[in-house]
């Protein structure tokens, strides 16, 4: 695992979450939906903050998640990481299926640019219309995600954990209850600490049993879940 | 076993990691130049526990408030999976264990006294229990291995604490209070407060509980080097650090 400080370089609102932009000379390559841990330096704080990579351009690096109120651009952030396991767009996938099941959307835009990146079509689902997608990437209403089954091969999703069995209810899963096609989940959690300690507070429950976001997750199989409340 | 007869944890002078912050076994995962002087084991139960349905983390000013239902395998499972760590460790490894029944809690100590590499056991007491079940647990850890108790912020004044030392224990922890806070759906959750808005509390605390001649180790409130460095000058025989170790210590600020 790697660690350093970054600057802030710019704060922005970007579909109703707010972004960091920081310059990067690290030679890592995180994947959509694995996350960084990272405190101010200086300030008051009690915990790191959650930043999931949300993508890269000339040096930048865009990271998501509920960002302080206090970080400003200039501010100084102390990070380690990359962590725990993201999404795996598979390099066969030409239909790729993503939606954001809150209001908070950290790593689906990284997998917008994969996507096109290797010649797929995209389409979108959200309860709001986003402002900053290609004009390529097709957005539908998140009422029509079960209709994903009839055409994708890889289905992303994006909710807070609690929301899980509300989610999988919504999806009206194919007769068997599995999806049709490889789908994936990033499940938002507390992730106080990073798999350094295993306290639980994140944990998720599996079909084999228990499992903690901070470090098995923040993204999982959806097959793999138990999805009752 | 009395007073008189206290069993020494030969502790120098540093910080440690409090029960429930590093996992199961050394070393811990920090960015603390400086070494620390033992290892605490997360917090063990006689049986399995799953974490709490109603589990969460909610930030305040200066803290956050945790409540996870110390989930963890249960005592037999952590001694085979990590106790060759414990031997194996160059710093004194303490093993935490959750006292709620006294007959269970004696069987983990006993076979504690049996496995290499166990410096001193460290417990917890439930929460609301009364002073006399607080003593009878106590009791029950007695034995050929050094005894530390953990005494939440909020009980150090508690009737029960002269009650364990008076039983010949080696050690106090002033460990993380309880407290309460309003969620989302507008009722209230418990939880464990942890931050550096503690710190004002703990400092009194060790002035409170130097009365009593025995080691006293701060368990709560240390986010910084200052605060490390005032608590071990006002009479802490050591540190333990928490959520700093999840959050990264800030290394500016250190000589």
């Amino acid at each position: 695992m790697a660690h350093g400080e970054w600057k802030i370089m710019e704060i922005g609102l970007v579909d109703g979450s707010l972004q960091l932009r920081v310059l990067t000379s690290d030679h890592l390559h995180p994947l959509p939906g694995q996350y960084f841990l990272a405190f101010a330096a200086g300030m008051d704080e009690s915990l790191a903050t959650p930043l999931y990579y949300a993508g890269t351009d000339s040096g930048n690096w865009f990271l998501a998640g509920k960002i302080p109120p206090a970080w400003q651009p200039g501010t100084r952030l102390v990070w380690r990481g990359p962590l725990g396991h993201g999404f795996h767009l598979p390099p066969t996938a030409r239909r790729v299926a993503l939606a954001a099941w809150n209001d908070l959307v950290t790593s689906l835009s990284a997998l917008v640019n994969l996507a096109l990146t290797q010649d797929a079509s995209v389409v979108w689902y959200s309860r709001h219309l986003p402002e900053q997608l290609p004009p390529s990437v097709e957005v539908l209403p998140l009422e029509s995600l079960p209709e994903a089954w009839d055409w994708a091969d890889y289905l992303a999703l994006e909710c807070d954990a609690i929301d899980l069995p509300r989610l999988a209810a919504s999806l009206l899963l194919p007769s068997g209850g599995k999806p049709d096609c490889t789908t994936e989940i990033l499940l938002h959690t507390p992730l106080t600490c990073g798999g350094t300690a295993e306290c639980g507070v994140c944990a998720v429950r599996t079909k084999k049993g228990w499992k903690l976001a901070c470090k098995d997750g923040p993204v999982y199989e959806f097959d793999s879940l138990e999805l009752a409340a | 076993m009395d007073a008189a007869s206290r069993l020494e944890i030969n502790l120098v002078s540093g910080w440690m990691n409090a029960a429930g912050y590093a996992g199961y076994a050394p070393p811990v995962d920090s960015n603390i130049t400086s070494p620390p002087v033992a290892f605490v084991t997360n917090p063990i139960s006689f049986h399995s526990r799953t974490p709490a349905a109603d589990r969460f983390c909610s930030p305040y000013p200066c803290g956050f408030l945790l409540h996870t239902g110390w989930p963890n395998p249960g005592f037999r499972k952590v001694l085979k999976q990590f106790s060759a760590r414990w031997t194996r460790s160059e710093i004194p490894v303490w093993v935490h264990l959750l006292a709620e029944q006294p007959q269970e809690l004696n069987r983990m100590v006993r076979t504690l006294e049996e496995t290499e590499g166990v410096a001193a056991v460290e417990i917890s007491l439930p929460p609301t229990a009364r002073d006399e079940w607080m003593l009878q647990l106590a009791e029950a850890a007695l034995g050929e291995l050094p005894l530390v108790i953990c005494v939440p912020l909020d009980q150090v004044t508690a009737a029960w604490v002269s009650g364990v030392i008076n039983l010949g224990i080696s050690g106090l922890v002033i460990s993380a209070p309880r407290g309460m806070i309003r969620n989302a759906a507008g009722s209230f959750s418990r939880g464990r407060m942890i931050g550096p808005g503690l710190f004002p509390q703990v400092l009194q605390a060790l002035g409170c509980l130097r009365a009593y001649d025995i080691p006293l180790i701060a368990g709560c409130g240390v986010f910084d080097i200052k605060s490390m460095d005032t608590l071990l000058s006002a009479g802490a025989t050591a540190v333990q650090l928490d959520a700093v170790l999840w959050r990264g210590w800030d290394n500016r600020n250190c000589s």
